[in-house]
């Protein structure tokens, strides 16, 4: 099942690049990527905008994680009045784990295509598609300027390299701390937190495998990373743009930012949060209503 | 209260950890990663399975040595070489550790003693990639093939290289090279067969084939046989380079070596076709079916040519099939425990094969003239 659907259509892929890019390796690689990104790349910027979305609210949050800490249900209503939904946040992480078949999937796909052994390349004879001609392109070539791509990369290179690109990526798909004393915040914020594990904890995890797997598949992080800068960029903009429609509306309805507001009663006795000003795409939500 | 208040750290940081010890299980180092090299000395034969190398005697049935003594993170699946000075063999090579992934190959030499052979020396300089290739002693020099493509040759008694730098292939490889009069033959993945000076390693000329070769070149008379993945067996003129005398054409890759046994040459392809051809001219003189690719070299004794083969997938089962040299009829077929990926060995009456995919059978023998199974061998616990 796993091969089937998985290993088997990224190893075709895979030699279908390298044969159509004239048995270029690093370009099929840098292609293959390009087309994995562009294929999360709605999750991504789903998982984005959930972050950001998150720590927009992360003054009402924390003001009703204080005022209901004993009362988990109502705790969950008030969420819902502001608009937020912990579950989302779990959304948030869908793309790292959907990462995760491919990275194991393209960790077999270099095993099988560069593994430079017998029984590797018998493995391959067995999973390629009909209508691609192995025989025309064997063998594979593995040599990148001074890299066995089929080998971990002895001089450290990529490993730095996977860290160093990871490392900046996290930082342009991480929302920015707007003000300085949000930093203070971060031991109570969960978000903050985990978004600052992770701009450590996934660069080190990724270098480290780095050391021990094929050159190939730092070249893919690489590539992927690359090109994560770039949509962490792009979003950044988007976002910024965003951000500047946004005091005009909060100047007519202002929402607790700094400081919660004290709950208010509603018709029926209950207390209620103002919610956060509708943003544009709220607002066509709401107006098809 | 540190997790209530961080509900998704831990499960995030919970399944890297698991995505980090999955892929470490997947590394190549944990995992035999080619099937194992089979050679065979009177009646003991040496299997390279991963991380071990074994004796084993045949007659006695019983383990004589295995090697290396302990544990390491080096793996053997080249057949180990044989003369009356001990074995040679070669590694796939293994990373200097965590933090140091420069891979160091080695070729050693053994000198067999009891429980655990001595190393005579260890030679860590020539290859840069795996040793596939079973390396091949003539007399005083011992020749090296290698999967980043080069050849080397290193004194048999110390192990200090004979040539000024290695010879380097278009590509790996994989087979054992071929030695005949005072001319070292070399077959590559890159499609060529090369003829090199044993002294220098210098090219002497080449033969060209549209498609990779796995499998060793086969000197005969004045012909080279060699099969290739351009789905035919290639029949060249030895004294001429770059002359092809025939070719046979199969429905599939040609990758095992050929078998030449009185004018006839016998040889599989990945169809799980069994042929055999004239030498001189390549017409077919019979051509059967085995179950599975075949990816072995036929093995000739007393006017029965043996065929091993990956065999039936769905039952996970090896293929061992006997024909008669003469006219092509089948002697006998027999299932293995496992596939079989490696091309058999004869000790006396018997016909040993080793087996890949068995979670503890590594060898098995089977009766040269009926095919009923003999015995099989299992490794002590390690």
């Amino acid at each position: 099942m796993w091969d089937q659907f998985v290993v088997n259509p990224m190893l075709n892929a895979m030699l279908l690049l390298y044969d159509f890019l004239g048995n270029n390796l690093l370009l099929a690689i840098a292609v293959f990527t390009i087309i994995i990104r562009l294929i999360t790349l709605p999750l991504n910027i789903r998982q984005q905008r959930s972050m950001m979305k998150t720590q927009e609210l992360q003054p009402q949050i924390q003001a009703i994680q204080k005022k209901y800490k004993d009362n988990p249900q109502k705790m969950q209503e008030e969420f819902a009045k502001i608009g937020y939904n912990p579950a989302d946040t779990l959304t948030g992480c869908l793309p790292l784990i959907i990462q995760m078949p491919i990275l194991f999937g393209m960790f077999q796909v270099f095993r099988i295509m560069l593994g430079t052994t017998p029984q590797a390349l018998f493995e391959l004879t067995q999973r390629v598609y009909p209508g691609i001609d192995l025989s025309q392109i064997l063998p594979i070539n593995n040599q990148f300027f001074i890299w066995n791509l089929g080998q971990p990369d002895p001089f450290l290179i990529l490993p730095i390299l996977v860290f160093v690109t990871m490392f900046v990526q996290q930082k342009y798909l991480s929302p920015t701390p707007k003000k300085a004393a949000d930093k203070n915040k971060k031991q109570d914020d969960p978000t903050a937190a985990m978004t600052q594990s992770m701009q450590y904890t996934m660069p080190i995890m990724f270098a480290f495998f780095s050391l021990q797997f094929q050159a190939g598949l730092s070249l893919y992080f690489i590539f992927s990373n690359i090109i994560g800068i770039l949509q962490g960029l792009y979003m950044r903009q988007i976002m910024g743009r965003e951000e500047d429609v946004k005091p005009a509306v909060a100047a007519v309805e202002p929402v607790m930012r700094e400081k919660p507001e004290p709950p208010s009663a509603d018709a029926n006795g209950q207390e209620t949060y103002k919610a956060k000003p509708p943003t544009s795409k709220r607002k066509r939500r709401s107006a098809k209503r | 209260m540190y997790a209530a208040k961080r509900p998704l750290l831990k499960p995030v940081i919970l399944l890297l950890i698991l995505a980090s010890f999955i892929l470490a299980a997947c590394s190549g180092q944990v995992q035999n990663v080619n099937w194992p090299g089979l050679s065979a000395e009177g009646n003991t034969v040496y299997l390279a399975h991963g991380p071990k190398v074994i004796a084993y005697d045949v007659a006695d049935q019983s383990e004589v040595w295995s090697f290396p003594a302990e544990r390491s993170s080096a793996q053997y699946y080249a057949a180990p070489a044989t003369d009356e000075n001990g074995v040679v063999i070669g590694d796939f090579g293994a990373s200097g550790g965590m933090f140091s992934p420069k891979v160091i190959v080695h070729v050693l030499s053994l000198q067999e003693q009891p429980t655990t052979p001595a190393t005579i020396w260890e030679q860590s300089e020539q290859a840069a990639d795996k040793i596939v290739a079973s390396p091949l002693i003539v007399g005083n020099r011992v020749f090296v093939g290698t999967a980043d493509s080069e050849v080397f040759a290193l004194d048999r008694e110390t192990g200090a290289p004979l040539w000024d730098a290695p010879f380097t292939a278009g590509s790996a490889i994989w087979g054992q090279p071929a030695f005949a009069d005072d001319t070292l033959y070399v077959a590559s993945l890159d499609g060529n067969v090369y003829a090199l000076d044993p002294g220098s390693g210098a090219v002497l000329g080449q033969w060209e084939t549209s498609g990779a070769i796995a499998g060793s070149p086969i000197v005969d008379g004045d012909f080279i046989y060699v099969g290739s993945f351009d789905s035919k067996l290639h029949a060249l003129n030895r004294q001429e380079f770059g002359s092809e005398v025939w070719f046979y054409e199969t429905p599939d890759w040609v990758w095992g070596a050929p078998t030449v046994v009185e004018g006839i040459v016998y040889f599989g392809d990945l169809q799980g076709n069994a042929f055999a051809v004239d030498a001189e001219t390549g017409s077919l003189v019979w051509q059967k079916s085995v179950t599975g690719p075949v990816q072995t070299s036929p093995v000739a004794v007393d006017g029965t040519i043996y065929f091993a083969s990956q065999g039936d997938v769905a039952a996970k089962s090896g293929q061992l099939t006997a024909f008669a040299a003469d006219g092509g009829a089948q002697l006998w077929q027999q299932s293995a425990p496992a596939f079989i990926y490696t091309t058999p060995v004869v000790v006396g009456d018997a016909i040993v094969v080793a087996l890949q995919g068995s979670a503890d059978l590594l060898l098995a023998g089977y009766s040269r003239e009926s095919g009923a199974q003999q015995w099989t061998f299992t490794p002590a616990a390690q």
